[in-house]
């Protein structure tokens, strides 16, 4: 009986522990960019913007903030809460930074792109 | 300088859903893309967003709150064993429910939606997928675990009965077949003790 409960519980924490290791998606590399592009001031109206800038493709709000999240949750990045605005509803926002480790993250992700899109002639000169 | 109000129906299901309340910054943020110009259409593809991150997120909790019915339904069959083994009760007893027996759909919703909306509660404490705040029209400032805990004592006190009951129905054979809606309640609502035992046992 005891098995039967306990087994579920650990088989959560193993799932827990293989998505804190595991490697960064495009679109969490993309917001980690912006963010230290940004620098300080950083919340999701200009993350957004900067991304959809850069890109060419609208971004949506939701999705920054879920990726920021999962990162938060990794401690990839950090946030703090501002002053709440008017314009905002009467709502606070949530300024966010990257953390040493998360520059660690970005720094790995571009050696690793980096070494596998080289030598690809498809790859190079930017032709299609 | 006037406030543009987004689409009402869409702010609307981002409130009654939990999200605007669980992250009030992204709810400022789409106000404030809205006063620069954007567009109805623009925060309703916003809103649906929001949404639909949020179902995956509810997807990836039913899959192991599944998983933990599957660990319920194994202690589940072990117990009906044991009383076999052991010649317990030869007829099935009356679940002793009385008029609750007359609502036993509606219990059985209940319990599903309890279990799930509890086990998520105490798994995640995050949103719950039915806003049991307003569900139990609590309106105080953290007032939520007051329905919460209300809720998970219902639940369980409900399931550990149903449990024992049908633990006995197995093994002597069901008297009718409202015994399989009550099977399913506990199953369905067992999900939640490897929730409690998480909690209980978390660092």
């Amino acid at each position: 009986m005891e098995l039967a409960v306990c087994l579920p519980v650990y088989f959560f924490s193993i799932i827990e522990q293989m998505a804190r290791g595991a490697f960064l998606g495009e679109f969490e590399i993309m917001v980690l960019l912006a963010l230290i592009r940004l620098g300080e001031d950083a919340y999701g109206v200009p993350i957004s913007r900067e991304i959809e800038h850069c890109s060419g493709r609208g971004v949506a709000l939701g999705s920054v903030y879920a990726a920021l999240e999962r990162m938060e949750d990794k401690g990839l990045v950090t946030s703090r809460v501002g002053e709440p605005t008017a314009e905002r509803g009467g709502r606070a926002k949530r300024y966010f930074r990257v953390t040493g480790q998360g520059l660690r993250a970005v720094r790995e992700a571009q050696r690793a792109l980096v070494k596998l899109w080289s030598g690809i002639p498809e790859l190079e000169g930017g032709r299609p | 300088m006037s406030i543009r109000r987004p689409p009402a129906l869409a702010a609307w299901l981002l409130d009654r859903l939990g999200y605007t309340r669980e992250n009030p910054a992204l709810a400022g943020d789409l106000l404030e893309e809205f006063q620069t110009g954007r567009s109805p259409a623009w925060y309703w593809r916003q809103a649906a967003m929001v949404i639909l991150n949020g179902a995956r997120r509810n997807a990836v909790v039913l899959q192991w709150y599944l998983e933990a019915v599957a660990a319920g339904l194994l202690a589940e069959v072990l117990t009906a064993y044991v009383l076999w083994r052991f010649q317990l009760p030869q007829r099935a007893p009356d679940p002793g429910l009385g008029i609750l027996s007359s609502f036993k759909w509606l219990l059985f919703v209940i319990a599903v939606i309890l279990g799930f909306n509890v086990f998520r509660r105490l798994i995640f404490g995050g949103r719950a997928l039915i806003d049991l705040k307003a569900l139990f029209a609590a309106s105080r400032a953290g007032a939520q675990t007051r329905p919460e805990i209300a809720a998970s004592v219902f639940v369980e006190t409900f399931a550990l009965y149903l449990w024992i009951y049908c633990a006995v129905v197995i093994v002597s054979g069901p008297s009718s077949p409202d015994v399989f809606i009550y099977w399913h309640a506990v199953v369905l609502t067992r999900g939640l003790m490897p929730a409690l035992w998480r909690m209980l046992n978390a660092g």
